[in-house]
């Protein structure tokens, strides 16, 4: 049996009386695509800090590449470590970045972190920005000056940087514009056809996930109510929230409340 | 007689001491009881004109043309006047209901202020007035609400008391600017149908602004796209899909992924989009169109009726979709 | 998108930054840099000696030579005024220096902390801020005897926990930001993101809190040497000057007090206005 990139079992989270995440299990392989769908208060994006250590479980296991991530690491060694397994891109474009910071520095630092050598990081820094289609004449830009498109290019670049095996989409395209969200999209699906990179893309936006995502993880609640191929689930919803996940998503012929599954 | 008349608005505003135009020639009308939606990108200028309709443009700004309610031009109304108009005849419900409720008001208070110091109301007539909305809105316990805090309130009950605020009276048109856009998509499509239902029971117009066109197209009657401050296309909601004309609308539709599709790609629009200061010589949208020839570079193209849609773009005539 | 956002995306920054400081900015800078001036060469540019006494000149008014008359003790008022500057502005300095290092960290720990450390320091300095400044200045007074270092003790202590509860508000505001959880993520030390992310960013709002602060510590730290809690004799200081000419003030020789008054008055303005202008400059209000 292979060894998946994460598995997460049992993952339970209390923030005072509130049940965040109630029993949660779920697995990401290896170069996988799969998305964690729910809406404010679902858990997904308590599920998705946990897992790069931002957030404590209250109990369960988080293994990642086999290895018992259960707790934050506290050593800067440790946390170097687990930088090559797991990075993520948050949703709000205008606070990803240091706003001090230009693009090449922030790619470089992030470069150095990863224990690249100094003689390199110039050169692999503008390997990062191409990567994600930045032009050379904004790499020693501030994100003040960059669209939040442009912005979003360079945090996925600085995730990137320590090669990480899988990245965690946070709403990374929630706060896009339509036409830009297509761009970062496609971009995502590129980097991964080239790099064979894993994605936990968490969102609440159903006709993204179908497009982006093999497996489908449905939450409500701090529960997983349903999850599976994006195909079945999408076309056999079992679960009556899924289904009506699914009715609620405008489209040409929608009639706002009705439901037309 | 339309209930709302724009013709030739422009917008000027203040940056960096010197005024500069965002909204470019905007002009449209609508019919009382007819649902308007206005989509477009960040920077198209979309809310800017639906605030200039309630007489809501930014400090220092300068505002061009006109906008008549009911034949009667807004821009000269006396302050009285403009209050009585904002107050009993147009209604506005934006994106974030938290942020235009008075947090340390209770629901109560914040629903019937309008109609005790402006239209004059006793409040015990307000405050039962309020309890029958509430109940119309679809809150539960509508008597316990109006003494709740905002804060206790949920993003979509709190977007429901906005809209109830609005049904104390009998507004003649409704003003919404992004209403969904911070709910969740299930209450987003039970907050719609609320509006929808009230909005033909009551016979009232709607100018509903957003980025979501597959929103707006199920719950308007006719859409207007606007671009970098102007509008490009102007057409039936039912002909959005497979009939638009303007290569923007339809690289905006074909953007977003498609329901039942199975794309392996999205077909993406390149570069940013322009905000209306960005205006060039021809059409601003040109360095973006994949169907772009020299004439829209050098010359603004002009509104013109082509069937039933209306399309400010030179080879809107000749660009056969069928065949995309 | 906002208006705001539309001018962020063509704003040329200097201009409107050289416009938003002003010409009253400008004044204030010019103003203090005079006095920091005569703080580091009073002594040397000063064209009497400050502390000769010669009664003989008692209250004597301005005469060729020496602008300002004489004090009660018959010594050169312009320069004690200019000596004056040093002790008047090194206080205030100190004091400046050691509350803004303590409350910057005491909010970075707040807010990187969160939790019950946050909780502890914030219950901490709500019941610090209740306790009045001066009298915490006449307490240690009453314990280590009058004098300046006593002085700048107690009011870092009385000024520390209000800048530490205006800072931690910001502090708690960027490390909230994503940028911040993204460099965790990549495997930074805490440390390193500290002092080299979040400190600088939060740096405009430290140095506009301390500017302000600056007006009010010239101010404070004045009260204390006028009422003879700082600055001891026969070291010349704008505040003891003040309180010293206050006996002249009543036999009908102001100049003292006015002169020393004025020098107190414009430094705590001009540093007001800077702080003020700067967080607008910054965009920090």
């Amino acid at each position: 049996m292979t060894i998946p990139l994460i598995k997460v079992s049992q993952l339970t989270k209390h923030f005072g009386n509130l049940l965040a995440l109630d029993d949660v299990s779920f697995e990401v392989p290896h170069g996988g695509s799969v998305a964690i769908v729910g809406e404010s208060g679902s858990g997904k994006t308590t599920a998705a800090k946990i897992l790069v250590g931002l957030e404590r479980a209250t109990s369960g296991r988080v293994e990642v590449d086999g290895m018992d991530w259960s707790t934050p690491s506290t050593s800067s060694r440790a946390r170097r470590e687990r930088a090559r397994y797991l990075q993520i891109v948050f949703q709000d474009p205008y606070s990803s970045l240091d706003p001090r910071q230009s693009i090449k520095s922030a790619l470089r630092e992030a470069l150095l972190a990863s224990g690249k050598p100094r003689d390199q990081v110039d050169k692999l820094a503008v390997e990062l920005a191409d990567l994600v289609a930045l032009p050379s004449r904004i790499h020693d830009a501030r994100p003040a000056q960059l669209s939040g498109g442009q912005r979003q290019r360079a945090a996925i670049a600085r995730a990137l940087a320590a090669q990480p095996k899988g990245l965690i989409l946070d709403e990374s395209v929630a706060a896009l514009d339509v036409s830009i969200q297509a761009q970062i999209l496609n971009l995502l699906t590129d980097i991964r056809e080239q790099t064979g990179i894993a994605y936990l893309f968490v969102s609440h936006d159903l006709a993204v996930v179908r497009y982006f995502s093999d497996e489908v993880i449905v939450m409500k609640g701090g529960r997983v109510v349903e999850s599976g191929k994006t195909e079945s689930v999408m076309n056999q919803p079992q679960h009556e929230y899924t289904k009506l996940l699914l009715a609620s998503i405008p489209r040409p012929g929608w009639v706002p409340g009705k439901r037309t599954i | 007689m339309s209930l709302i008349k724009v013709d030739s608005l422009s917008i000027d505003v203040l940056i960096d001491g010197a005024h500069s135009r965002v909204i470019h020639e905007v002009s449209f009308e609508v019919e009382p009881g007819e649902a308007l939606g206005i989509v477009g990108e960040s920077g198209s200028g979309k809310s800017l004109t639906l605030r200039a309709i309630a007489g809501l443009t930014p400090p220092e700004s300068v505002m061009g043309g006109r906008i008549d309610f009911n034949d009667f031009d807004i821009t000269e109304m006396t302050s009285d006047r403009l209050l009585e108009y904002r107050s009993s005849q147009i209604a506005m419900i934006f994106q974030d209901p938290r942020a235009a409720i008075n947090p340390v008001r209770k629901i109560g208070d914040f629903l019937v202020e309008n109609v005790v110091t402006n239209l004059g109301w006793s409040r015990s007539q307000a405050r039962s007035r309020a309890v029958e909305v509430l109940t119309e809105v679809g809150i539960t316990n509508p008597e316990k609400q109006l003494r709740a805090f905002p804060s206790e309130l949920s993003g979509g009950m709190l977007q429901r008391v906005m809209i109830a605020s609005n049904l104390l009276y009998q507004p003649d048109l409704l003003l919404a600017d992004e209403p969904t856009t911070a709910l969740d998509v299930t209450t987003q499509s039970s907050v719609m149908a609320l509006i929808d239902d009230l909005r033909v029971t009551r016979g009232m117009a709607m100018i509903f602004v957003t980025h979501n066109l597959e929103l707006a197209a199920a719950v308007c009657d006719r859409i207007l796209v606007m671009y970098a401050g102007r509008i490009i296309e102007s057409l039936p909601a039912r002909n959005l899909h497979g009939h638009s004309r303007h290569p923007y609308t339809r690289a905006l539709l074909n953007a977003r992924p498609q329901a039942e599709g199975h794309e392996k790609r999205l077909v993406a629009i390149p570069g940013q989009p322009a905000s209306g200061l960005e205006w060039t010589t021809g059409c601003t949208y040109a360095s973006r169109c994949s169907f772009a020839q020299e004439i829209c570079r050098t010359d603004l193209p002009e509104m013109r009726k082509i069937g039933t849609s209306e399309v400010a773009c030179h080879r809107a005539d000749d660009i056969r979709w069928d065949k995309q | 998108m906002s208006i705001g956002q539309l001018a962020l995306r063509r704003s040329a920054g200097s201009r409107k930054s050289a416009k938003k400081f002003g010409w009253l900015g400008w004044a204030a800078v010019c103003v203090l840099s005079t006095f920091a001036f005569f703080g580091v060469f009073g002594a040397a540019v000063a064209p009497h000696d400050p502390n000769k006494i010669d009664l003989a000149y008692a209250y004597v008014g301005p005469i060729p030579g020496h602008l300002l008359g004489f004090d009660e003790l018959g010594r050169d008022l312009f320069s004690r005024l200019l000596v004056g500057a040093q002790s008047s502005l090194l206080g205030p300095f100190m004091l400046v220096f050691f509350a803004t290092l303590a409350g910057t960290t005491l909010a970075v720990v707040a807010a990187w902390r969160r939790g019950w450390v946050d909780a502890l320091l914030s219950t901490g300095v709500d019941i610090a801020i209740a306790f009045p400044g001066i009298l915490l200045a006449i307490i240690l007074v009453t314990i280590f005897g009058a004098s300046l270092p006593v002085a700048v003790l107690a009011l870092t202590l009385a000024y520390t926990p209000g800048l530490a509860r205006l800072l931690r508000t910001s502090a708690t505001r960027e490390t909230g930001m994503e940028y911040i959880k993204a460099l965790k993520v990549l495997g930074f030390s805490d440390s390193r993101i500290i002092f080299r992310h979040l400190l600088p960013n939060l740096a405009p709002y430290i140095f506009a809190q301390a500017i302000v602060m600056f007006g009010y510590a010239v101010l404070d730290i004045g009260a204390l040497s006028f009422l003879g809690l700082g600055v001891q004799a026969p070291t010349s200081d704008w505040g003891s000057m003040v309180a010293a000419g206050a006996s002249g003030l009543l036999q009908g020789y102001p100049t003292q007090t006015i002169a020393a008054g004025s020098c107190l008055v414009l430094t705590a303005v001009s540093f007001a206005i800077i702080g003020e202008r700067l967080a607008r400059v910054w965009g920090v209000e």
